[in-house]
């Protein structure tokens, strides 16, 4: 794979995740959110120099896409066998293979998560029916908008939560940060806007109108 | 003339792809021990970019390792408990992660320093019995 070096943080990423394409999904997020930490705080520190200047210097202090790609699938492998179960001796006859399920710890330990998650789905319904229905009701008075920034957030961290919760019974492995989407935040304020002119003119309507009678 | 100025290219090559390995492999328990050290001096909370900055640093601007490596080893430490973590807005760019040693990471640390420097005065006594001979 030969590659040109990067000239800006986007295409840095881009070919980051190139080089980690088939990995766990996990692992490439978690490697993106890393990459990027480092090099908005790299380009920020040196405003003076031209964002491509800056990435070419990368190479030898964070190191190229390749490389930092190579020491995410490193640890991840050993990861992935301190997550693993211990191994066990698969039988070899048909009837070993039906009632072989009795002796394999996963089938409890998913067993389990079934019963969990009923209590943790009904919470997860009171919780977004709630949230949802009190941030659209106070909409109509201005707390309503930091509600619900406040709902996204909790149901973040509550996601997290629920992934660390997937990862331990069911053994499937979960990102450990949070996606960092601007677009949801850029949609909100836009959100936040619109519904600050149209309550400023529903007000100005009624006002007047009462002010011609 | 071609083929004479190759060779010593690709000599070149193979000493330093032996060289990296080997650095490699050395890299793979220096850097917890130094990360652990790092975050137990520190005063107060590091995060990534901090942390990479400050081992450049010590280095005199060269590190022996690419600092994109500190990320996976700082997160495999906060899995295993040796570290713990907090999110925080930055205004630069993705949300940083604040690392912080734990009680057992102190512990750990202690035990590796150890082994650390009786492995240090292992090979410094027997590469240097080596060139008295």
């Amino acid at each position: 794979m030969n590659m040109s070096a990067p000239r800006s943080i986007d295409a840095y990423l881009e070919q980051l995740r190139q080089t980690l394409h088939g990995q766990d999904a996990a692992v490439i997020q978690d490697a993106l959110y890393d990459a990027e930490e480092y090099l908005r705080a790299e380009v920020a520190g040196q405003a003076d120099r031209p964002e491509a200047e800056v990435l070419e210097a990368i190479a030898s202090s964070y190191g190229a896409p390749d490389e930092v790609a190579q020491a995410y699938i490193d640890t991840e492998i050993k990861v992935q066998a301190a997550l693993a179960a211990p191994a066990i001796r698969k039988p070899k006859t048909p009837a070993g293979r039906i009632f072989g399920i009795f002796m394999d710890p996963r089938a409890y330990s998913s067993l389990f998560y079934l019963v969990f998650s009923m209590a943790t789905g009904i919470f997860y319904f009171t919780f977004a029916v709630t949230g949802l229905s009190l941030s659209a009701g106070l909409m109509i008075l201005i707390i309503g908008i930091p509600f619900f920034l406040l709902f996204l957030a909790t149901s973040r961290v509550l996601s997290l939560v629920e992934g660390r919760i997937i990862e331990s019974f069911l053994g499937v492995r979960m990102p450990r940060r949070p996606t960092c989407d601007i677009g949801m935040l850029v949609l909100v304020m836009h959100g936040a806007r619109g519904l600050g002119t149209m309550q400023g003119r529903i007000a100005k309507t009624l006002l007047v109108e009462s002010g011609n009678d | 003339m071609l083929s004479d100025s190759e060779k010593p290219d690709r000599q070149n090559e193979t000493i330093d792809l032996f060289l990296r390995k080997f650095q490699k492999e050395l890299n793979a328990g220096t850097l917890s021990l130094v990360l652990l050290g790092v975050l137990d001096r520190a005063k107060e909370e590091l995060y990534g970019y901090q942390i990479a900055k400050l081992l450049e640093k010590a280095g005199g601007g060269r590190t022996m390792f690419k600092q994109g490596a500190l990320y996976p080893v700082l997160r495999g430490m906060s899995a295993n408990g040796l570290l713990s973590s907090r999110v925080e807005p930055s205004t630069s760019g993705p949300p940083r992660r604040y690392y912080r040693i734990t009680g057992s990471g102190r512990l750990i640390l202690t035990k590796w320093w150890d082994a650390w420097q009786a492995t240090r005065d292992f090979v410094d006594t027997l590469m240097n019995a080596k060139d008295e001979k």
